[in-house]
């Protein structure tokens, strides 16, 4: 039976289809059979950051008015075995997410996988509800900034109250908090919330903090999720949260300055601008 | 506060009443035993610092013997304030209005022990986050985590939030001026007793990394962080 997974922010441009394609890679890298579906229907983004863009036939929307088979929208991911991506229509709009069309689909991914990580659009309307109603558990992703923390926290306050399982009186969703866009110099400078700042206003477990950094958009326009390569420092983030998600202990990490040597500093070279 | 909305504003207050059991019918009689007690601890000198009901229950059916305007006259002709009767004959209560006394009922000390009855607060023990509102009505709020931006707690009594207040709070929201705001950490977006408030553009400076509370004293909203030391001007943390 599968664990459903909502990736939700509140916020726009915080970094969710970005970390769905992360996770779901990753856990599918661990041999779990995932799939990861687009609800921001309209706005069709998760099949580009997956890279499958150009093999989209059918899509979400169709499956729910029955005009194809769950298995004919699907699409196979060509990098890792028992990855599967669900795009979303880009022609309809949110209104087209029906709860009972929902329902089915969910149910019916349940008996094949073991995660489901739903990418919610942004905002709190109806996609978003759509996007959240069925989950088990949620990653909710902020970056280290008055409003985006408060529009995760508004999210936070909806999981508990507006979900199946608040709604039906089941355990609540587990939820956990995934910083991204974090950048320790700025935060040493104090001009950026620390993790420590986010986690007060949230109160929620931490699943990991992503360093800013110049791999993400690179990854993105290449369709290519930023988890497959190792050697950058927010694939090997992301690749803790995946762990901390199945359960291990990892050390937090990428969350203080680096030290930079005399040489570095005089010729004004870092990391980041070498694109790791 | 200048322009208050309402001119006149009821509070329930419990008053001690001394209750002077009659074992007399002679209005003289009591009046003189009266004066002769003046000096002693529980004498008159007591009495006059207290509203005063007249408890004529022991007199059973010679009640109508005792000349109630005499005796009323009599005391406050001595500075006491008779301001009830207890177990009045009929006749005696066709009287009370215009000796300016009321009837004391059972029913009042029923009153003063459903006030006195504790009424339990309301908790509330995770966060209060963004978009939600919290209203304890005709309690005390406690909430046992934060209350975040964005966020409203209310209460007609008291509140206390364990963790930092961030959000809006209002506490005496029916307009109990002796309501109060405690919190873990004082950085609210708007806080407020009985209507009287003060926005975080006004708290400018006046915020607190650690306990505080906010409460009236007269139309004015004070803040006070620990330690606090309400009683000696200068000890306390009033920001």
């Amino acid at each position: 039976m599968a664990t459903v997974i909502v990736v939700t922010s509140g916020k726009g441009g915080v970094g969710k289809t970005t970390t769905v394609a992360a996770m779901g890679t990753g856990l599918a890298l661990r041999g779990k059979r995932v799939v990861v579906i687009d609800f921001d229907v309209g706005l069709r983004n998760l099949d580009l950051i997956m890279g499958c863009e150009r093999r989209v036939v059918y899509d979400f929307i169709n499956v729910i008015h029955g005009e194809a088979a769950l298995r004919q929208a699907l699409i196979k991911d060509k990098r890792v075995d028992s990855l599967f991506i669900l795009p979303t229509s880009q022609t309809r709009d949110k209104d087209a997410l029906t709860p009972e069309g929902v329902q089915v689909i969910i149910d019916q991914l349940r008996e094949e996988f073991d995660y489901i990580l739903c990418d919610s659009p942004a905002g709190i309307e109806h996609g978003a509800m759509m996007a959240m109603h069925h989950a088990d558990e949620a990653i909710v992703v902020c970056n280290p900034e008055v409003s985006s923390v408060r529009d995760s926290d508004r999210i936070i306050g909806l999981l508990a109250s507006k979900t199946r399982r608040a709604i039906e009186g089941h355990a609540p969703v587990r939820e956990r908090l995934l910083i991204t866009r974090y950048d320790p110099e700025r935060v040493a400078r104090g001009e950026m919330l620390s993790v420590q700042d986010v986690q007060d206003i949230l109160a929620v477990p931490l699943l990991g903090v992503i360093p800013e950094s110049r791999a993400i958009l690179q990854a993105s326009n290449e369709g290519n999720p930023v988890i497959l390569d190792g050697d950058t420092e927010a694939g090997q983030a992301y690749a803790d949260a995946v762990a901390r998600l199945s359960g291990e202990e990892r050390p937090l990490r990428f969350i203080t300055p680096e030290k930079r040597g005399f040489l570095a500093k005089l010729f004004g070279k870092d990391k980041k601008a070498r694109g790791a | 506060m200048p322009d208050s909305p309402q001119p006149v504003h009821i509070k329930g207050r419990v008053h001690p009443l001394a209750m002077l059991l009659l074992r007399s019918t002679e209005a003289g009689d009591i009046a003189s035993h009266l004066d002769s007690m003046r000096g002693e601890a529980d004498g008159p000198d007591l009495l006059a610092r207290s509203l005063i009901c007249l408890d004529c229950s022991w007199l059973g059916e010679h009640k109508d013997a005792l000349d109630l305007p005499r005796l009323v006259h009599t005391l406050r002709g001595a500075g006491l304030a008779p301001v009830a009767v207890k177990d009045p004959s009929p006749a005696q209560e066709a009287l009370l209005p215009s000796l300016g006394c009321i009837k004391f009922e059972e029913q009042a000390r029923a009153m003063q022990s459903t006030k006195a009855e504790r009424v339990p607060p309301m908790v509330v023990d995770r966060p209060v986050r963004c978009g939600q509102t919290i209203y304890a009505k005709g309690r005390d709020l406690i909430v046992l985590a934060g209350v975040n931006p964005g966020a409203e707690v209310l209460a007609d009594g008291n509140i206390h939030v364990y963790g930092a207040l961030r959000g809006r709070a209002l506490a005496g929201a029916l307009g109990d001026v002796e309501a109060r705001v405690h919190c873990g950490q004082f950085l609210p977006e708007l806080v407020g007793v009985a209507g009287v408030y003060l926005t975080s553009d006004e708290l400018v400076g006046r915020t607190s990394p650690g306990p505080a509370l906010c409460l009236l004293e007269g139309e004015e909203l004070t803040i006070h962080a620990a330690p606090y030391g309400l009683a000696e001007p200068g000890a306390s943390g009033k920001l």
